[in-house]
Parts: C-alpha cells; sequence; structure tokens
C-alpha cells in the first residue's frame, strides 16, 4: 500500500541522477478479482493491532473524529462540508473519461447514503478499481531530444512514520506535513495557497481530504472546512482540488498515487480536456499509504 | 453477440506462523497476570505501549519496564457498522485509540459494554476524553484479545 507513493518517487531520482535518460513509470491494479478489505485487514501488524485496525474505513474515521474533536469543529459542519467535497468530486468525475464512478449526486444523497464506520457513509468512501496510469519520466537532454512538451518536477517529497497508529499524531501529522514541506522547499514554494494552481489530494475518504488541506499549509490547522465553505478548493476557486474526480470516485491502489501526478501534469501542460483548470501553471500531487502512515508529495510545473 | 463472461468464485487460505520475538514474548507473559507493560526510551523519556525493544523516535534501545495502568482515556473512537472480510467479529462494535495512564502513546483496542442500538446511544456513553478501564477474560493466554475490550467508567 506505500507503493504507489513510491512509484513515483523513485524513477525521478533515478532520472535526475542521470542514471538513466528515459524511465517508463507504470502502476496498475486489478482489485475485482481478490477483496480489498481483505487485504486491508493484514495491513497492521498480528500482534497488537490487527483485530483493531482491520478495514480502511475504520482507520481513517478515528482520525477525523480526532481531528474534528481537537479544533471543536461542530459536527454537523464537518458532515456538510464532506458532503460538498464529495459532490464536487462526482462531479469531476463526470468529466474525466478515466474516472470509475461516474455518477450525479446531490449533497442529500451523501447526507443519507448508510453509515460506513461513523460518521463516513458511503458516499464518503472511495470504490475498489480496476486500472492502470503510466508516466514518462526523462532528462532535460532527452525531453528536448524528444521535442514534445514536458512538465517539470520541481519537488519531491517523502516522508513515513510509525507503524503503531496510536503512536503518532495524526491531526498534526507528521508525515504529512514533512513531506509537503521538503517538497515545497526543493521547488522554492513559501505560500502554497498562492503559489500552487491545482492540487490533487489524494482523498480516499472525504474528510480527510480536509485534514490534508491542513497539513500541507493551504490553511491552518482547525480550518480545512472553510475552505469548502469559501469554495476556496472547489471547481473555480482559488486553489482548485482534485479535478480528477480524486481516489474518491477512482481507486485502483497500485495506480492511484500515479493518477495524481499524471492528472496534474495534463492540467499544467493544459491537456486536461473539459475538465482543465484555466491557466494552471504549477501544481500538487500527493499519495498516502500503509497504515496511514506513508506520504509523498510532487511538485509538478510548466515552468522550468 | 458474445456473453459476458461468467465469473468463478473461489477463497484461498493463508496460513502463518510470526516470531514474536523476545520484548513481544516477555509483554504478553506479563499481559496473562493483568499486567500492561512499556518501556521507556532513556534519551526523550516517552513511555511506550505496547513495550517496544527501540524508540521509534530516537532509534534507541529502550531498556527500562514499567507497568502501565490498565485505565486511561479515550484519544479518539470510531463505531464499525458495516461487514467485510477479515472482520475480528460482527459489527457493529467500536474501536477507540486509549491514552492509558502512564503511557506516552495511544494504544487501539475495543470500547465494549455499552449499548449499540445506534451511534446516539453509542454517542451518550462513548466519548473523545472519557475515562475507560480495562475488563480482562477470565482464561488469559498471553494474547491481545485477553482484553476483551476497554469500558468507560463514567
Amino acid at each position: 500500500m506505500g507503493r504507489p507513493a513510491f512509484r513515483s518517487h523513485i524513477p525521478a531520482s533515478i532520472v535526475a541522477s542521470g542514471m538513466f535518460d528515459l524511465v517508463l513509470v507504470l502502476g496498475a491494479e486489478k482489485m475485482y478479482e481478490g477483496d480489498p478489505q481483505g487485504t486491508m485487514a493484514t495491513v497492521a501488524d498480528p500482534f497488537f493491532q490487527r483485530p483493531f485496525l482491520a478495514g480502511a474505513p475504520g482507520i481513517f474515521s478515528l482520525q477525523c473524529n480526532e481531528w474534528a474533536h481537537r479544533y471543536g469543529i461542530d459536527e454537523t459542519r464537518v458532515r456538510m462540508a464532506a458532503a460538498e467535497l464529495s459532490v464536487r468530486n462526482h462531479d469531476a468525475a463526470l468529466l474525466n473519461p478515466y474516472a470509475h464512478i461516474r455518477i450525479k449526486i446531490s449533497v442529500d444523497d451523501v447526507l443519507k447514503s448508510r453509515v460506513i464506520a461513523y460518521p463516513v457513509r458511503l458516499l464518503d468512501v472511495c470504490p475498489a478499481s480496476d486500472g492502470a496510469c503510466a508516466v514518462i519520466m526523462a532528462s532535460e537532454r532527452m525531453a528536448k531530444k524528444l521535442g514534445r512538451p514536458a512538465a517539470w518536477i520541481k519537488g519531491v517529497g517523502y516522508c513515513g512514520e510509525q507503524a503503531f497508529f496510536g503512536e503518532g499524531d495524526k491531526v498534526v501529522w507528521r508525515s504529512a506535513i514533512n513531506a509537503a514541506k521538503s517538497a515545497y522547499d526543493q521547488a522554492g514554494i513559501t505560500n502554497p495557497r498562492k503559489e500552487l494552481d491545482v492540487a490533487e489530494v489524494y482523498n480516499p475518504f472525504t474528510f480527510q481530504e480536509m485534514l490534508f488541506y491542513e497539513c500541507f499549509g493551504f490553511c491552518d490547522f482547525g480550518h480545512g472546512c472553510e475552505l469548502v465553505e469559501q469554495g476556496v478548493v472547489m471547481k473555480g476557486g482559488d486553489l482548485p482540488c482534485d479535478p480528477s474526480g480524486g481516489t474518491l470516485c477512482t481507486n485502483p491502489i497500485g495506480a492511484t498515487g500515479l493518477q495524481r501526478v499524471s492528472e496534474v501534469v495534463l492540467q499544467v501542460t493544459g491537456k486536461a480536456e473539459e475538465r482543465q483548470v484555466g491557466g494552471a501553471k504549477t501544481g500538487l500531487a500527493h499519495a498516502m499509504g500503509g497504515l496511514d502512515q506513508f506520504n509523498g508529495i510532487m511538485i509538478i510545473s510548466r515552468e522550468r | 453477440m458474445a456473453q459476458e463472461s461468467r465469473i468463478l468464485k473461489g477463497y484461498v487460505s493463508l496460513p502463518y506462523k510470526w516470531s514474536m520475538g523476545h520484548t513481544n514474548t516477555r509483554f504478553y507473559e506479563e499481559f496473562k497476570n493483568k499486567r500492561i507493560m512499556g518501556t521507556r526510551c532513556e534519551k526523550c523519556k516517552r513511555v511506550l505501549v505496547p513495550a517496544r525493544s527501540f524508540c521509534s523516535d530516537c532509534f534507541v534501545e529502550t531498556k527500562e519496564w514499567v507497568q502501565i495502568s490498565d485505565e486511561g482515556t479515550i484519544r479518539t473512537w470510531v463505531l464499525i457498522d458495516f461487514a467485510y472480510e477479515g472482520q475480528p467479529k460482527e459489527p457493529p462494535y467500536i474501536v477507540g485509540v486509549i491514552g492509558l495512564d502512564g503511557a506516552d502513546v495511544g494504544l487501539a483496542h475495543f470500547v465494549g459494554g455499552v449499548k449499540l442500538d445506534d451511534v446516539e446511544t453509542v454517542a451518550r456513553q462513548v466519548r473523545i476524553g472519557g475515562r475507560v478501564k480495562a475488563v480482562w477474560k477470565e482464561n488469559r493466554e498471553g494474547h491481545i484479545l485477553d482484553i476483551h475490550y476497554f469500558k468507560p467508567m463514567d
């Protein structure tokens, strides 16, 4: 599960080091054949945590409940912002020919969908998808030789933390904060909210997307809901997030992280067709995995 | 016109054995006697539970064993109300992260002994910051489920 994030980071360093000029990066997953929850049930160690952390929805609900409680965010408010995010992602997926779940839904549909792991409801949760993604990474020399429009990797950050779920703080979340910080430092970004034009936040659960806004510095801690309420992260906002429909609408796990990268590349090179964010130059691609313990960030730009 | 492909369903069983190592073995020997043990990092002074052989922040060996209370505070909780593959028991059930008294990190376990009729009923009995105490099994084998669950005290 940590691999989708690695998949784009390691090839990037192989090319940057000069070892190879041209690397094909491929992510693929056929989740139909297995039972994803059966796999998720074995992510945690068998000695202490497995019975309690079996399955993804429970883990992320624990995290979301702690987040809302820490900042005293009213439950109704969190639910409403999450529902609006679900609608935004599903609307975006309708414009993305590669998306899995392509349905028109309303805020009311989300609020009334059945509870999976309170407060997470069915329409707050990603599907299990079959899918694949490929990205070609090239050195500057090779990109010039090929003469095709390319996007530039400006910064790469990756951070892992303890496998014991209760050990780290999952609200002021160290691996997410550090991954973003190191990518921003390399890319020279000091004000992500202003300097980023688009972000593909890894969002298998609506609630978690807001927690990531805070860890990535899009807003202060405890203020994630406001970005939704004020439209900042919505379509047409200052920092539109997940124009692809995100992980929420398409999740072939082994390809999902790379799909965040490919979407940002399409966006900053103006090739995202119907879902194009107007004038997008610089974007953030994010992946998360493990037992809520790995985060990877890539800053990608049209400009060198 | 081609018929839609038929689906063959099967089930793969994958038995495993895991060596627990010295630290986990000692932890669970103490568990049989209703003692929850942690280890203290001599560098950052954090008390880690379950006991570990090293501190994950400082990367130094942890040698000092300390007993932790079987009472603590709920750091976060979730009501699981959906059946899926690999679950430890029939839903609905509650999972919590418990901050045990005397430890600096949380422990994931069941929260139980409460009425599970609906979310509102659960939320009246289980809350973040609420106090809980371990309910131990009569016959203990040295396993994390020697504790049935943590029961709210108030």
